[in-house]
């Protein structure tokens, strides 16, 4: 089992103790605006390897603008030339860079491309919802050999995906890829009509100008139809379920622990 | 540009294409799928009755009535992904689409987009918005597993479309204009409203924080949605000059009297901009928020899909 440590915002790395874990992720999986420079990547790659940890850029969903964001750090993770760092891909335009690259770097495939279906997991006490429903929404959208195959074909051996209120029914022992979970905090939902970027008339972020006032806020908040609290941050709404019983007896053997709810 | 509408039952088709929609799309789920995963489990993104066809002979008359009247009809086929399981299924759907004359799939899952060219179905495949379709590279991905076209992420400004439908030749883009606004990315969205009684509409209903500020304050504008009222005709202009494929309109499930004034709505100012080549973008938005305010009954209201053009 390899443990990570995920962290998002550049200034919480002096104060975060490495110890114990193996690999240290790091950017922005959210929001293009949230993409970081070249130096903070250097910086983040640089505390890694001093601390004897491996490293993994994230990388979010993005429109034109952000594949030009996400350029220059594939440049500069390639200069590094090290073989065990990798990329979660949360887009395939982005994951088609990476394959375009004449230095290839390693992709992950991200938690928001294995589309699990978290939804029906919130409710928990608060609705009914038919046992039938719920073991249809266990699973990923990477488990079928075709899509495996696919994947390996395109440099994949890593997904990623998140630990379910409604549980977990993807078994990846006996498939030819390597699996990680996100926790304690897994995706809801996220927006690009940010509520942190929005002047009462338009979205900045969506017209270029993001201020990035989301940042270092976290909201939280109860919801009227479900039993579990909503951590949003920035564009994102995040569940929390520190529970990781039995996942590693699926075939999962990398634990990514977010401190906090990512960018 | 194209209209392409939503149908749900026999009794619109008719009325939809004479209001001017050139396309139709529409789900239905088998019974044998029904029994197995319910409605609400259903194998496209609708979990209602109200938003499939509900008997396969209706389907077939549809696709009849549709080819009749030179309108093309679509099937959606795109749920997040598909189990081993049930990829029987929708590969049954696939043959059944087939053999229907359906003239293209709307498909997420990757896997089914595999299957389906491996087997060799004579079908074109059109990329759902659900399956996050944000910029140039992602439509180059596509691309390879040999798709026609691509309905692009609802979020995106006109000069993020533009910038993608200039990078990707060959490919036909829909972009939505009408109904159906959400606040989140589709594609990329968990929540489960599939079915109100059930579910509600928990993106936009229900949260209480534990303090306010402009953020909150934001997020609870999005309290009193009305997906009935989402409105991008202002973008018309610019679509038409950035060659945009089809102006999509949201609304499986919705009434038909509001399926055709949208159609109306968008039908009149494609021919506004088709009669007046030369018509600035200045007095075409006076027309589109003049058009909106007909079929609204107000002027422009928050629920715009691109507030840079309108008075809001």
């Amino acid at each position: 089992m390899e443990k990570a440590i995920y962290l998002s915002d550049i200034k919480k790395l002096s104060d975060t103790d490495l110890s114990g874990y193996q690999r240290l992720y790091f950017g922005a999986e959210f929001c293009e605006h949230l993409i970081p420079k070249v130096e903070e990547l250097k910086q983040a790659y640089d505390f890694a390897k001093q601390a004897g940890l491996s490293f993994t850029l994230v990388t979010p969903y993005v429109t034109a603008r952000g594949l030009e964001f996400a350029e220059p750090l594939f440049e500069a993770l390639s200069a590094f030339g090290d073989e065990n760092t990798e990329v979660v891909v949360n887009d395939y335009g982005i994951l088609s860079m990476l394959r375009e690259r004449p230095n290839s770097l390693k992709p992950v495939l991200g938690r928001l491309l294995t589309r699990q279906r978290r939804g029906w997991g919130l409710y928990g006490s608060k609705r009914e919802i038919p046992d039938k429903l719920i073991k249809a929404y266990q699973n990923t959208a990477v488990e079928v050999d075709i899509v495996v195959d696919f994947l390996n074909s395109m440099g994949v051996n890593r997904v990623e995906i998140d630990n379910l209120l409604h549980g977990v029914a993807s078994d990846f022992t006996n498939i030819n890829l390597d699996a990680s979970v996100y926790y304690p905090y897994g995706l809801i939902t996220t927006a690009r009509y940010c509520s942190w970027a929005f002047d009462g008339k338009k979205w900045l972020n969506i017209t270029g100008s993001c201020p990035r006032t989301c940042r270092g806020n976290l909201l939280v908040a109860d919801h009227d139809f479900f039993e579990a609290k909503i951590y949003m941050r920035g564009n994102t709404q995040f569940y929390k379920k520190d529970d990781l019983d039995g996942l590693e007896s699926k075939g999962i053997d990398r634990f990514i622990f977010e401190p906090e709810p990512p960018y | 540009m194209k209209i392409l509408a939503p149908v749900d039952h026999l009794e619109e088709v008719n009325k939809l294409i004479e209001a001017g929609a050139d396309e139709l799309y529409a789900g239905f789920v088998p019974p044998e799928w029904e029994a197995k995963y319910t409605l609400v489990g259903s194998i496209n993104k609708r979990g209602y009755k109200e938003a499939q066809f509900s008997q396969e002979a209706d389907l077939k008359k549809a696709v009849e009535i549709a080819h009749q009247k030179n309108a093309a009809f679509l099937l959606t086929l795109n749920v997040n992904y598909y189990s081993e399981e049930q990829y029987e299924f929708a590969l049954k759907e696939v043959e059944r689409a087939i053999d229907l004359g359906i003239d293209a799939l709307i498909v997420t899952d990757i896997g089914l987009i595999l299957k389906i060219r491996k087997e060799g179905f004579p079908i074109p495949l059109k990329i759902s918005v659900a399956s996050g379709v944000l910029n140039p590279a992602v439509v180059r991905f596509y691309r390879k597993l040999r798709i026609e076209s691509v309905v692009l992420d609802r979020t995106l400004s006109v000069d993020e479309i533009g910038e993608i439908i200039e990078s990707s030749e060959g490919i036909s883009f829909d972009v939505f204009v009408m109904l159906g606004l959400c606040p989140n990315i589709e594609s990329f969205c968990s929540f489960a409203h599939y079915k109100t009684d059930i579910s509600g509409m928990p993106c936009v209903e229900g949260y209480s924080f534990d303090f306010t500020n402009k953020a909150t304050a934001n997020h609870e504008r999005w309290k009193n949605l009305e997906r009935l009222r989402g409105c991008g005709l202002c973008a018309l202009y610019d679509f038409k000059h950035l060659g945009v494929g089809s102006l999509k309109i949201v609304g499986r499930g919705f009434p038909t009297p509001v399926k055709l004034k949208a159609i109306e709505a968008l039908s009149f100012l494609r021919k506004l901009l088709e009669d007046n080549p030369n018509i600035t973008r200045e007095d075409f938005l006076k027309e589109a928020q003049s058009a909106h305010k007909k079929i609204q009954g107000q002027d422009c209201n928050p629920y715009c899909y691109h507030p840079y053009f309108s008075k809001i």
